[in-house]
């Protein structure tokens, strides 16, 4: 009699404990974890239209209409810009005061980021300081395993309102930080972070998050949103 | 910039230069969202300054010799390049005179130099923008000197033979510093350098030989380029120092797997029973 009861119940029993263990795991994780970092608003995508009042994806120039090989008629008066090269980063809300050098792009899409962790590295195929529309687009390591900590080892306590300031071409350039994000790299939102279809932005990627010690990589990009501080430069 | 042009602005001197390893295919770089061209300019003549004008406009004033100019940033279109004495009018006949395409997002370089003869010379260059390997630069060198064909080597290995005025070479390069030398083809003293070259990874690294041989004037200037298109990713540490306190994963795991055996054992007994 009691073997035939527990024969009825042992299977819902461990039902019952099993589902309270799996839900309770997964609850007590979700808990537990560090909290993510989100603060302020992220600039939209797309360039304000001036004339329209809009915002949306608009080219700075009018589309090109030539293709390779079929020049357009020459522009009566060529507005060339010399390109602001940064050289120096400060977010003195963070102690951030490095070296910047102009850097470029990896098979595969990485940004090549400076060997020494105390520089920050300028992606010099985006836009520069005081270029109308564009994003700024600066990187720099939170740490190196061999080379110590990186210039922006902090850059997950900058909050809304800091001000940025980046030295270009014997120029100041003021920054307003607007927002903080932390991004799982596998799921980087690549158009936020690196489109140039925006209007003039700054914006500051670096590591953080949890640190995968098998990859010796943190799971995390940090993100820092910047707008012109409206401050002449 | 395609290879066509260089030859259009090396006709207009009179000098028809070669490119050898000019990579067809530019990859579109950021710029190409806005549909502006990057453009640097490069002096090579000694003893020459000079203003560069654009479509008539003065873009460059007093430029002298050894100076790397930019990068400029201009919309897509076709320019004339005039390069006149400095101070001249500039209604005045140009010292040389080119028509350069830019298409957007194209990055190029103009060079102002001399030929192998010591012919003042306009040659515009598209700069290989395709992406390097991981952890790599593109060295490139540009013979463009009143000189003969030289070599090059990286420390005491040559790297490029045979190079002639109006040409040049890329190399994939591992990030550091080369020593580069130059000689004449097939001699071993240097005529240039040996120079601490740095090479970026994701940048390209140009060198230019310029000036003549025959006026002791043989010099190297430097021009540095990005690589790749847009960025799609960034890799920002390596070590654990900042990270979020770790919440270790696996206790949780280990008791979700024993809530999951429970839940199947469970789920089959309970099947058992149902067929018994």
């Amino acid at each position: 009699m009691t073997a035939r009861r527990w024969r009825v119940r042992w299977p819902v029993a461990a039902l019952i404990v099993g589902l309270a263990l799996a839900g309770g795991s997964a609850v007590g994780y979700a808990v537990t974890r560090p909290p993510g970092h989100a603060y302020g608003t992220v600039p939209p995508l797309g360039v304000y239209d001036a004339g329209t009042g809009s915002q949306g994806v608009t080219a700075a120039h009018p589309a090109a209409s030539h293709r390779s090989g079929t020049p357009r008629p020459p522009a009566a008066t060529p507005a060339v810009t010399a390109v602001r090269v940064p050289v120096r980063l400060l977010i003195p809300a963070i102690g951030v005061n490095a070296p910047v050098l102009p850097t470029g792009v990896q098979a595969g899409g990485a940004l090549a980021i400076p060997p020494d962790p105390s520089d920050i590295g300028w992606w010099a195929g985006g836009a520069f300081p005081g270029k109308p529309t564009g994003a700024v687009i600066l990187v720099g390591h939170i740490n190196s395993a061999v080379l110590g900590p990186g210039a922006l080892l902090r850059l997950q306590d900058v909050r809304p309102g800091n001000l940025v300031t980046v030295m270009a071409s014997g120029q100041t350039f003021r920054y307003r930080v607007v927002a903080l994000r932390a991004y799982a790299k596998a799921n980087l939102p690549v158009a936020a972070v690196f489109g140039q279809q925006v209007a003039a932005r700054l914006v500051v990627v670096s590591c953080g998050g949890a640190f995968d010690a098998t990859t010796g990589h943190y799971l995390d990009n940090i993100v820092a949103y910047a707008v012109p501080s409206g401050r002449a430069p | 910039m395609r290879i066509s042009k260089l030859a259009a602005a090396s006709l207009t001197a009179g000098f028809l230069a070669l490119t050898a390893g000019t990579a067809g295919a530019t990859a579109v770089a950021a710029s190409a969202a806005t549909g502006d061209a990057t453009v640097t300019v490069v002096h090579g003549i000694p003893n020459t300054p000079v203003d560069v004008y654009a479509n008539g406009k003065k873009i460059l004033s007093g430029f002298t010799f050894k100076t790397v100019a930019g990068p400029l940033q201009l919309p897509a279109g076709s320019y004339v390049i005039d390069v006149r004495k400095a101070g001249s009018a500039a209604a005045s006949t140009p010292v040389l005179s080119a028509t350069e395409p830019v298409t957007a997002g194209e990055n190029a370089t103009i060079v102002a130099a001399l030929t192998a003869s010591g012919t003042p010379v306009l040659t515009a260059f598209a700069n290989d923008t395709s992406a390097a390997g991981t952890g790599d630069g593109r060295l490139i060198v540009r013979h463009v000197a009143a000189a003969p064909a030289v070599d090059v080597y990286a420390g005491s290995s040559k790297v490029i033979s045979g190079l002639t005025s109006g040409q040049q070479q890329e190399l994939a390069v591992p990030a550091g510093t080369v020593s580069a030398k130059v000689t004449l083809a097939g001699q071993s003293a240097a005529v240039l350098g040996p120079v601490n070259v740095p090479v970026t990874a994701g940048m390209g690294t140009v060198v230019y030989a310029i000036g003549s041989a025959a006026g002791h004037t043989l010099t190297a200037v430097t021009q540095q380029y990005p690589l790749g298109g847009a960025p799609s990713s960034a890799q920002a540490g390596s070590g654990g120092l900042g990270a979020d306190p770790n919440t270790p994963v696996w206790p949780f795991a280990a008791i979700g797997a024993a809530g999951l055996a429970l839940i199947a054992t469970g789920a089959v007994g309970t099947a058992r029973r149902r067929r018994a």
